[in-house]
């Protein structure tokens, strides 16, 4: 079904997946006109950040109802963009996890800010520019760290509608902190890239939202570690669903572009209803996400599973014949990290047992 | 004014040859704009020898055996970094040089595509650039190219981790105030 490209009434909330510009970006209806922004990432005809982009289709004024933004963590496929649907949400609040608004994070990224030779690390460089940005403005009332307990938003009529972050723990966080002391340089070491390491998942922002009977999981790139106290561990072993009530979810966004790595037995067990709706986004390093095994699990545990986009990685951009051979011959393997198109998924739900899911062109569905 | 790839410096003996080669680069212009030394051509103490740039840039200049003259064409640059290392084999993003606007792609290749000479610099996040083209000299016949050279960059310096500290202690007092 196509996606439906008018504004949702003030009744109905909608969560909106898109991805991979290079990574992924949720846009959500709060209801009542009142919208907010999970990630980031550009779209790869424009180059805007897709909310904006989605959200200007949609008539929706920017500047007035974005009134929240979450940076899930500092990696490359969720920050893309994030400085500029900062500036044009000119009013609204900024959520991260509170592990980046620490000394050695703020450090980092005032070293590689300035750092004339590090052109390529341009998640680190995008975090710089969000902190200079507030700090230039003397500005600190939009900014919010947060961690797991956090309640970003609750109103109870005429719904309950709630937004909770479910991670990162205390422990996720201090680790997050040892690691990133791990990776300030000393005076005389290279000047070497890849500044943020894939151990920032584990302080990855997970969240949970609640419109009335519908409720979902928004994974985020978070881990499952083993450790009770990191990871979807610690969202389970921290009685958070029994402290706040929460209801099962009905929508998951599978976490880590359903990778082995994002899941739990306990959190499809306890957090979701049974057969939840799955959607998620595909990852083209490497050897991909998700992998065969991964659609095959979350097929058997889902209703449906949606992916924005076909997860097998799109072909190499074709060059110069001789070009071609000798790329050929040196590389052993090769993937493309972006597609040049986007895929949406769009879940719309009155709040009172009616949902309706809808894709555009690339987006891929499984049935059960 | 004109600027040359301070990476290249090395290879080059005498001025003549390095207004040569900078004629022969200009339709490519070599790699990152960032790796540039700025030279005055009108003045004196600006005009560089390997010498001169390698008193004065040290750590920038990787050390190579001077060449025949010969002619590159150069077909394809990609800029990458190192992600993964496992045992012989080395995970790079690589970002085209080229043509800016295609998209990133990851490679997995040999070590031993890597100069031997350089194997110091190989760590997890090293970069790189990556030329492929073809090379004519007098006395060979012309043929293909593929090389990958990682860079060697000047060292984080105590002076820029003060700086940067001192800036994070008073963006933290600032974002942490009531």
């Amino acid at each position: 079904m196509p996606i439906d490209s008018e504004k949702p009434a003030k009744d109905i909330s909608e969560v909106s997946l898109f991805g991979p510009g290079i990574g992924e970006c949720i846009v959500i209806h709060l209801g009542n006109n009142k919208w907010f922004v999970i990630d980031s990432c550009r779209s790869p005809s424009s180059g805007k950040p897709v909310a904006i982009e989605y959200l200007e289709k949609l008539g929706v004024p920017t500047s007035t109802q974005v009134e929240g933004i979450l940076i899930t963590h500092w990696h490359g496929d969720h920050i893309d963009g994030a400085f500029d649907l900062i500036k044009e949400c000119n009013n609204a609040k900024i959520y991260f996890s509170a592990a980046l608004l620490e000394k050695e994070a703020i450090q980092l990224a005032k070293l590689y800010k300035k750092d004339l030779f590090s052109s390529t690390d341009k998640d680190i460089r995008e975090f710089g520019e969000i902190i200079e940005y507030f700090y230039g403005q003397r500005d600190r009332s939009r900014l919010h760290p947060v961690h797991a307990n956090f309640t970003v938003r609750k109103t109870t009529a005429p719904l309950e509608i709630r937004l909770i972050v479910l991670s990162p723990s205390s422990q996720a966080l201090a680790q997050s902190i040892a690691n990133l002391v791990q990776r300030l340089p000393n005076a005389g070491d290279s000047r070497t890239r890849h500044v943020v390491g894939q151990s920032e998942n584990l302080n990855a922002v997970a969240l949970y939202f609640e419109f009335g009977s519908f409720s979902a999981i928004l994974g985020s790139d978070l881990e499952e570690t083993g450790n009770p106290d990191t990871g979807w561990s610690a969202v389970i072993n921290s009685g958070i669903s029994d402290d706040l009530s929460l209801k099962p979810a009905k929508l998951f966004k599978v976490p880590h572009h359903g990778s082995v790595d994002g899941h739990s037995d306990l959190v499809w067990k306890l957090l979701l209803e049974n057969k939840p709706l799955a959607i998620t986004t595909p990852y083209y390093g490497g050897k991909g996400l998700p992998t065969e095994q991964d659609v095959r699990r979350i097929r058997e545990l889902s209703s449906e599973f949606w992916i924005s986009v076909r997860p097998n990685s799109p072909k190499p951009w074709r060059r110069d014949n001789m070009v071609d051979r000798e790329i050929q011959n040196v590389a052993k393997r090769r993937s493309v990290v972006r597609r040049r198109k986007i895929g949406h998924i769009q879940v719309r739900s009155d709040g009172q047992g009616s949902l309706s899911v809808q894709g555009n062109k690339p987006v891929v569905k499984y049935a059960a | 004014m004109s600027s040359l790839a301070v990476e290249r410096l090395g290879e080059l003996a005498t001025d003549y040859e390095a207004e040569r080669y900078t004629k022969r680069t200009e339709g490519y212009k070599i790699a990152a704009l960032e790796d540039t030394v700025l030279i005055d051509d009108n003045d004196e103490s600006s005009a560089f020898t390997e010498e001169k740039v390698k008193k004065e840039h040290p750590r920038l200049v990787t050390p190579l055996p001077r060449r025949q003259d010969f002619v590159e064409d150069v077909k394809q640059i990609f800029s990458g970094f190192v992600t993964k290392i496992e045992g012989h084999g080395i995970t790079a993003r690589i970002s085209d040089i080229t043509e800016p606007s295609r998209p990133d792609e990851e490679i997995v290749f040999d070590i031993h595509e890597i100069d031997e000479r350089e194997s110091d610099l190989l760590e997890l996040g090293a970069q790189f650039y990556w030329h492929i083209g073809y090379r004519q000299g007098p006395m060979t016949s012309k043929h293909r190219f593929s090389t990958i050279r990682l860079r060697r960059l000047p060292r984080w310096t105590k002076d820029e981790l003060e700086f940067s500290e001192q800036a994070a202690n008073e963006y933290v007092e600032f974002f942490n105030a009531d």
